[in-house]
């Protein structure tokens, strides 16, 4: 008969890795006040250690959602007439193969640097997108919240 | 014993099921190391003044929700402020002339690898406006994540250009 400690332990090592395996979740704000409109520009920056030209997928996922004037790549070579920054961060993690767990994007006003809008989408390895799904997820959650719901 | 059981395993069970956490953010966070530039200090006195308005902002991480009460956070930070300007030799007065008006505008906790919580502040100088953007460390202690966002920020703040700018009389 086992114990009362090691069923505790069997039923927390069984239901843990079970709840937060999948655990998803999105996360968006766009500041009281902040113009994030079709009829700006924007500038999705690539980061320097960002090897899988993320700001190629966001630049097109804006794009698609009917963001006419985006353009992306390296912050030394952005255009002066942009309005607006756009900046991301790919959090990747290891589960048999490497998968991105967190993605997330924000929106800077690109004179004073203040935040505009902020976006996030958050996924474990059960339940893991590729990088244009949460790209799209992140996005919509700004743009279009209630969609995802 | 079966009583025991029981009761481990409600904890548990709340434990990793989605719980609401609202954080009071503390006072007395010392600010991240920096040092200065040389430069002149004991010139006219600075008034702080937090510029947000009472909202609580709530972001998911992991299986918790973070609520953030922006004003307690950007309370929080003049604190610690207000004692790196006077350590350094910038007078705080409440009824100087010149002020330097705060506000953290956004709080969100992000869990990857850890809690990290990210601050954006907005200061305003006279007509000047600068964002300022945390990048602290993470920590598996979530309170720790907060202090260590709000030490990042001051230090951030105390050496800004446009802020040292507007400490000198700019």
């Amino acid at each position: 008969m086992p114990s009362a400690r090691l069923l505790v332990l069997l039923w927390a090592m069984g239901l843990w890795p079970a709840l937060t395996g999948c655990s998803q979740n999105l996360a968006a704000r766009v500041l009281p006040g902040a113009d994030v409109g079709a009829e700006k520009t924007y500038y999705v920056v690539r980061h320097e250690r960002d090897t899988r030209q993320i700001d190629l997928v966001v630049r097109d996922t804006m794009r698609a959602m009917g963001f006419r004037q985006v353009t992306s790549g390296l912050e030394g070579v952005m255009p002066p007439t942009v309005d607006i920054v756009v900046q991301y961060e790919d959090r990747w993690m290891w589960d048999m193969t490497n998968y991105l767990i967190m993605l997330k994007i924000q929106f800077r006003d690109r004179s004073s640097n203040t935040l505009l809008a902020r976006g996030r989408s958050y996924r474990t390895s059960m339940v893991r997108a590729p990088v244009e799904v949460m790209v799209r997820e992140a996005l919509e959650a700004i743009f279009l919240p209630g969609k995802e719901a | 014993m079966r009583t025991k059981l029981s009761m481990r395993l409600l904890a548990a069970a709340v434990l990793v099921s989605g719980c609401t956490i609202a954080h009071q953010p503390s006072l007395d966070v010392t600010a991240a190391a920096y040092v200065l530039p040389s430069m002149p200090r004991l010139g006219e006195a600075v008034k702080l003044a937090n510029a947000q308005a009472d909202e609580v902002v709530a972001s998911p991480a992991s299986s918790y929700t973070f609520e953030a009460d922006l004003r307690q956070y950007t309370e929080a930070v003049l604190a610690s402020l207000q004692r790196e300007l006077t350590r350094n030799g910038f007078p705080v007065d409440p009824d100087a002339p010149k002020t330097l008006q705060v506000a953290v505008v956004d709080v969100e906790m992000v869990f990857a690898k850890g809690f990290r919580c990210d601050l954006n502040l907005t200061l305003k100088m006279g007509d000047d406006v600068v964002g300022i953007a945390t990048q602290s460390a993470s920590s598996n202690y979530y309170p720790e994540a907060i202090d260590a966002a709000l030490a990042d920020a001051v230090r951030r703040i105390m050496t800004h250009a446009k802020v040292l700018a507007f400490l000198a009389g700019g």
